[in-house]
């Protein structure tokens, strides 16, 4: 279903500050991994949720998410950080969370 | 298909498989060890790394308990289990739990005296340790403010060694399963087959026959297996003994799962605090157990990155002095409930679990108790654990905390998880006798976290060992 751009472009949103290099790619790659090794429910639900919030994009900005930048794309993520949904909240704070660990670790010189 | 044969079967490896078969096979018992994940060094990875959550944990640590909110936990997956890469904090039974769990649970031969001498011995076989050298600066921030706000605190002990080095350093090792029991079931006897999932138990009415499953997990190899037994003993914990259970057709289980919800929170102090060198910061303050522990948390930047909340901008302002932050962690003793049930189609178990409301104004009133301690410590901000919220800068506002959380927005996480399988011999509330063995089964026993009636409000790995030890040696009287 090409979540990775979605994944990608979260990682990008909620990590990348412009003033310090974060392991983009290998951080996306990290959590692609931790999704497909997640509980058949949860990482179904997972993608499901990607996928949406993909083509929600669509609908409120025009664009569906993976193509979304700058303050677009931080919207579409703040959208859902705050969204009555707790399902929605929880896809922004996985990637938020695990993907600050994930970027942080490499940072620190981990080979993931 | 693999074929094997044994006379008992002990599937998982955590503390309470360690201690079943080493005990079994040290009384000469034909013992098969089962466990799902690799059997590792215990150095294979480094502590709280990406690698330990990806090796040493299922599902790289990403597992959820749904409910509102929902809770993230976490299940060691490895030989040894959980015992590998936890903290390894050493809480003997609170007194009046124990006395607690007789009386309402109507388990028999047990009391606080009885079960105090098993963790005595637990203490002799595997070893707990200080840590030589005193703790570290947060941990001294820690006891610091409890001090100054008139708390009792303790320098926790853990199942840990430490040796001396010729540069004079002290160096721990962790005495894990893999390091302890495990070895010791190996010499006795013990066939341990890492990487083989029992998927279910085959049955002639309440006599199990053998274990059914995949042996060869993660490897080219995979083939299913049958191991043939006379008795089974399932210690897979909280989670995965019910999954397991429910999937042969003992359905009376898997209710009553209890846990210890936990919010992490980072502070920041005027002078260095965060030394990763000394490993997992022991001091908790101690005077509000049962219901609650104040503690403090491994707080290398990578596990300050996932607490701090904020723009990325933001998160990387605090984190250029790192180490002048620190994570602590408010853990309450929850009031709430939830099962464990099979997952048609996926295979995987299905959590859900009921946060009481009290578990939420105990989580304030701890947030509201940490803040003071580190203000009175000498922080100078407290970081909400909400996303957007401005950081406390003062003792006075630490009643905000009170009210910060709700089902809503909390992020909960829960590092042990019990009572699946409750003992004792009130059937109504209990799924196993007051030994483990399971009700509606002659040859079936359950030895592990399931088996605690409800949190015993504070760490529970010598609880566990020190039941699972309780309940061999019966086995072997009778």
């Amino acid at each position: 279903m090409g979540i990775q751009a979605v994944v990608r472009g979260l990682v990008e949103g909620l990590l990348v500050d412009g003033h310090h290099p974060v392991a983009v790619d290998q951080t996306t790659a990290v959590l692609m991994s931790r999704i497909t090794h997640m509980p058949g429910l949860m990482a179904f639900g997972m993608k499901l949720l990607l996928v949406v919030f993909d083509w929600y994009g669509l609908l409120r900005g025009g664009k569906r998410f993976r193509y979304c930048e700058g303050d677009k794309r931080l919207a579409r993520i703040q959208e859902w950080a705050n969204a009555p949904i707790g399902p929605c909240r929880d896809m922004v704070e996985f990637h938020r969370k695990m993907g600050a660990f994930v970027a942080l670790s490499i940072e620190a010189g981990e080979q993931p | 298909m693999k074929h094997i044969e044994c006379d008992t079967l002990v599937i998982g490896s955590g503390p309470g498989g360690a201690t079943t078969a080493a005990m079994l096979a040290g009384a000469n018992r034909d013992v098969v060890l089962v466990e799902e994940g690799r059997h590792l060094h215990i150095d294979s990875s480094a502590d709280h790394s990406l690698a330990q959550m990806s090796e040493k944990w299922r599902s790289s640590g990403l597992t959820a308990a749904l409910g509102k909110p929902k809770v993230t936990y976490i299940e060691g997956r490895c030989v040894g289990g959980a015992s590998e890469s936890n903290a390894g904090l050493f809480h003997a039974p609170l007194d009046p739990v124990t006395d607690a769990w007789a009386r309402d649970f109507e388990i028999a031969d047990f009391d606080a005296a009885s079960l105090g001498d098993h963790v005595d011995k637990v203490v002799d076989e595997i070893g707990v340790s200080a840590r030589p050298n005193g703790f570290s600066p947060a941990s001294q921030r820690m006891a610091a403010g409890a001090d100054a706000l008139g708390w009792g605190w303790a320098e926790i002990q853990r199942f840990w060694a430490y040796s001396q080095g010729e540069d004079g350093e002290f160096v721990g090792h962790r005495r894990s399963m893999s390091e302890t029991l495990i070895p010791r079931g190996l010499a006795a006897g013990v066939r341990l087959m890492s990487q083989t999932r029992i998927d279910r138990l085959e049955r002639v009415g309440r006599r199990v026959t053998a274990g059914i499953g995949l042996t060869g997990l993660g490897g080219p190899d995979v083939e299913p297996v049958r191991i043939d037994c006379k008795r089974v003993v399932v210690c897979a914990g909280a989670i995965q003994t019910p999954r397991l259970l429910r999937n042969s057709g003992w359905t009376h289980v898997g209710d009553g799962l209890t846990l210890n919800p936990m919010v992490r929170i980072v502070a920041r102090f005027p002078e260095p605090v965060n030394v990763p060198a000394f490993g997992v910061p022991v001091v908790q303050i101690e005077a509000f157990k049962p219901a609650m522990t104040l503690g403090c948390s491994y707080s290398a930047p990578p596990h300050l990155g996932m607490w701090l909340e904020g723009s990325p901008r933001e998160v990387r302002r605090q984190l250029e002095d790192w180490e002048h932050l620190a994570v602590f962690y408010v853990k309450v003793c929850g009031q709430g409930a939830g099962s464990v049930r099979t997952m048609p189609f996926f295979g995987d178990a299905l959590v859900r679990y009921k946060a009481h409301p009290d578990d939420f104004t105990q989580i304030g009133i701890g947030l509201r108790r940490l803040a003071q301690a580190l203000f009175a410590a000498g922080a100078t901000e407290v970081h909400s654990p909400l996303p957007g919220a401005a950081p406390l800068t003062h003792t006075s506002q630490a009643g905000q905390m009170e009210r910060i959380l709700t089902p809503r927005n909390a992020s909960l996480s829960a590092i042990h998880l019990h009572s699946t399988v409750r003992m004792g011999e009130n059937r109504n509330r209990c799924g196993a006798d007051s030994h483990g063995r399971l009700f509606g089964a002659d040859n079936v026993y359950v030895n592990d976290s399931s088996l605690l009636p409800s949190s015993p409000g504070v760490n529970p790995q010598a609880t566990i060992l020190a039941i699972a030890r309780r309940n061999v040696c019966r086995w072997l009287d009778e």
